[in-house]
């Protein structure tokens, strides 16, 4: 009988552990995080002599002739054609090649699946071909990087993207009781660039390698005083890219980025 | 107690203790829960507007829309069943009311102006302050704010349980009980059903010139020309309206390109709106733009309601912009502190263009109406 009791005693707790247990319905379990394909996350920083752009906090000084203060509220980019540059030069097209990029909303990083490999560049277009740029922005689904109601960077009069939109204010000095807007919109099939971003210094000197099983970071900066560099915000601060002397002032800001090469991927 | 009872009964207890409690409002009976799928494309006009992103875990159904649209026009949502929604929000004036400021019960006055209500679907923000994020949530602020419906979660959920017509559409539209979450749920539903696509802006745009008179032409051009003063008549070609009502939709849905914005109305602000909710001092007197659809009947207009008439809107536009605000929108700076100073005649063509605006069917739509209406 002892032994009996000994038996019920176990299956009681048993039972016990059962009816605790069982109330909990499929508890949820992870699966393992397995990369099983290759691939990089890109994660674009904008920088101002090399410190993280902020939104409506403090003031970014201009160098020296200008000295004025830029305060940022604003900045988002479309890109199209981006691709990463294998060592041979042929090319693999990120996604479907479009990304919506926002600073402000820390929509900065993406990730991609791409073959096992050595790349030496980035390439991408800043801004849309002609046929996409002057489509209907409302074919792209809710949350595609075209879609404009999404990102906000469609001009859905004049029919088109902005392809960059930095808005924010300035001052002369920092002792300036008012601040004066400055605001930035490259759009229009003219204001389009291309860009090819070497990993590293030079394009071929550095690599960055993908392999197999594994997620490789791709650091893109973008030096945003490099954008505004010899810039006088007091005779300039406003462009929509249209009209001749906005037109004028978007091409000297775009050939800014070129010339001081504004987009910097760091060697590994 | 023989043990071998003791173990029986724990045996039992392990099997039944599962079992769903029948009092849980929440309790699935899936034998009556069939509610009828909407397609979202018949909702949404998607060559006009796109497809907004919509809440995954909310899918339209008949029974919920319609769940939502009883609810809305229900004034048991209220404290002392005096008031609903849609005693605030009126259809024939696109969902807002011809008020300054709304009375809640007891005629209680509430502090902001009553938004239109349409095409949330394409909204990322909601309020005047932006403080929320989704219509489910939005729904349960005015049910139970002390000066507008004033009334308690458990009281309307008691109120919703013993409700004959409810008791059946909570069970066709979520297969539960009445409650509460459910019934965040519907209003959802129907909020994002109001969708205002019709008014002659909307057949004519983008670019379909030719379907507008000479005057509301000028008024095109002016809402959609960036400001730029000719140096000989010292007019501007352009008002730069369209940077924060593009589109479409006429609304700036991305939040920092315009969608939340300081239009200079004050240089202190009584609201900090926006800046009160993020605490931080750039977003004081920051306030979401509305879309202006609909907008000759949307009136007063502002946060406060402070403009009674669009030719006061147009005015402040036009004259008394407060280019020293401290706060005031990087791209309303940009005009360079300078009044636009619009002719009479540029304003009269600017006030034609946005009556065009108006989508009569919107406001008459009988999907939209109070039911209990008969």
């Amino acid at each position: 009988m002892k032994k009996l009791n000994k038996w019920v005693g176990m299956l009681a707790i048993a039972a016990m552990a059962f009816s605790v247990q069982s109330c909990e319905e499929n508890p949820p379990i992870d699966p393992p995080v397995v990369k099983d394909k290759p691939g990089v996350e890109l994660n674009v920083a904008a920088l101002w002599d090399g410190q993280p752009l902020t939104f409506l906090s403090g003031w970014f000084e201009q160098p020296s002739p200008q000295k004025e203060y830029v305060q940022f509220f604003n900045f988002g980019m479309i890109v199209s054609k981006l691709r990463l540059v294998k060592e041979d030069d042929t090319e693999v097209m990120l996604g479907d090649g479009y990304q919506w990029i926002d600073f402000k909303k820390q929509r900065t990083k993406f990730n991609y699946e791409v073959p096992v490999g050595k790349y030496k560049a980035l390439r991408f277009t800043l801004g849309l071909d002609s046929a996409i740029n002057h489509g209907n922005p409302n074919q792209w689904g809710a949350e595609h990087p075209l879609n404009g109601n999404l990102t906000g960077m469609h001009w859905g009069w004049a029919g088109g993207y902005i392809f960059q939109a930095i808005d924010g204010n300035y001052k002369d000095s920092l002792t300036d009781k008012y601040t004066k807007g400055m605001s930035l919109h490259t759009a229009t099939d003219v204001m389009v660039r291309n860009f090819e971003v070497p990993v590293g210094a030079v394009l071929g000197a550095a690599t960055l390698e993908v392999k197999d099983k594994a997620i490789t970071p791709v650091q893109v900066n973008y030096h945003v005083n490099r954008f505004l560099k010899g810039i006088e915000l007091k005779k300039n601060s406003v462009s929509h890219s249209e009209g001749v002397k906005e037109a004028a002032f978007m091409q000297q800001l775009l050939g800014n980025l070129k010339l001081y090469s504004a987009f910097e991927i760091p060697a590994p | 107690m023989k043990p071998s009872w003791l173990l029986l009964g724990l045996l039992v207890m392990g099997f039944t203790s599962c079992k769903k409690d029948p009092e849980d409002p929440l309790h699935k009976t899936p034998s009556v829960y069939k509610p009828t799928p909407v397609d979202p494309t018949t909702i949404f006009p998607v060559g006009k507007f796109g497809m907004p992103v919509l809440p995954s875990d909310n899918p339209f159904t008949q029974e919920g829309i319609y769940l939502g649209r009883m609810l809305f026009y229900d004034p048991i949502l209220s404290f002392d069943s005096s008031i609903s929604c849609g005693s605030c929000h009126k259809q024939e004036y696109a969902f807002a009311e011809p008020q300054r400021l709304s009375k809640g019960i007891n005629g209680l006055q509430v502090g902001r102006n009553a938004s239109s209500l349409f095409n949330l679907a394409y909204s990322r923000k909601f309020f005047w302050d932006a403080r929320q994020n989704t219509l489910r949530e939005l729904v349960f602020e005015p049910i139970q704010e002390h000066n507008e419906m004033a009334m308690t979660l458990p009281l309307l959920a008691k109120r919703l349980a013993r409700t004959d017509r409810y008791i059946e559409y909570f069970d066709k539209a979520f297969g539960s009980k009445p409650n509460v979450f459910d019934m965040s749920k519907a209003l959802e539903q129907f909020l994002l059903t109001l969708v205002s696509k019709e008014s002659r802006f909307n057949g004519f745009f983008p670019g379909k010139f030719s379907m507008l008179s000479n005057d509301e032409k000028r008024g095109a051009l002016l809402f959609n020309g960036l400001v730029n003063f000719d140096v000989v008549t010292g007019l501007t070609t352009g008002a730069d309206c369209f940077h924060c009502h593009g589109g479409a939709l006429a609304q700036q849905n991305n939040p920092d390109m315009g969608g939340i914005a300081n239009n200079g109305l004050d240089g202190n602000f009584a609201d900090k709106g926006y800046g009160a909710i993020t605490g931080n001092p750039a977003d004081r007197g920051l306030f979401k733009t509305p879309s202006l659809l609909n907008i000759a009947v949307t009136g007063p207009y502002m946060h406060d309601g402070r403009f009674a008439t669009l030719d006061e809107v147009i005015d402040h536009y036009s004259d008394n912009v407060n280019y020293l605000s401290p706060t005031i929108s990087p791209m309303m700076a940009a005009h360079g502190s300078k009044q636009l100073k619009l002719t009479a005649q540029q304003k009269a063509s600017l006030k034609a263009f946005l009556m065009t605006m108006t989508d009569s069917a919107f406001l008459t739509n009988p999907a939209y109406s109070n039911p209990f209406k008969k």
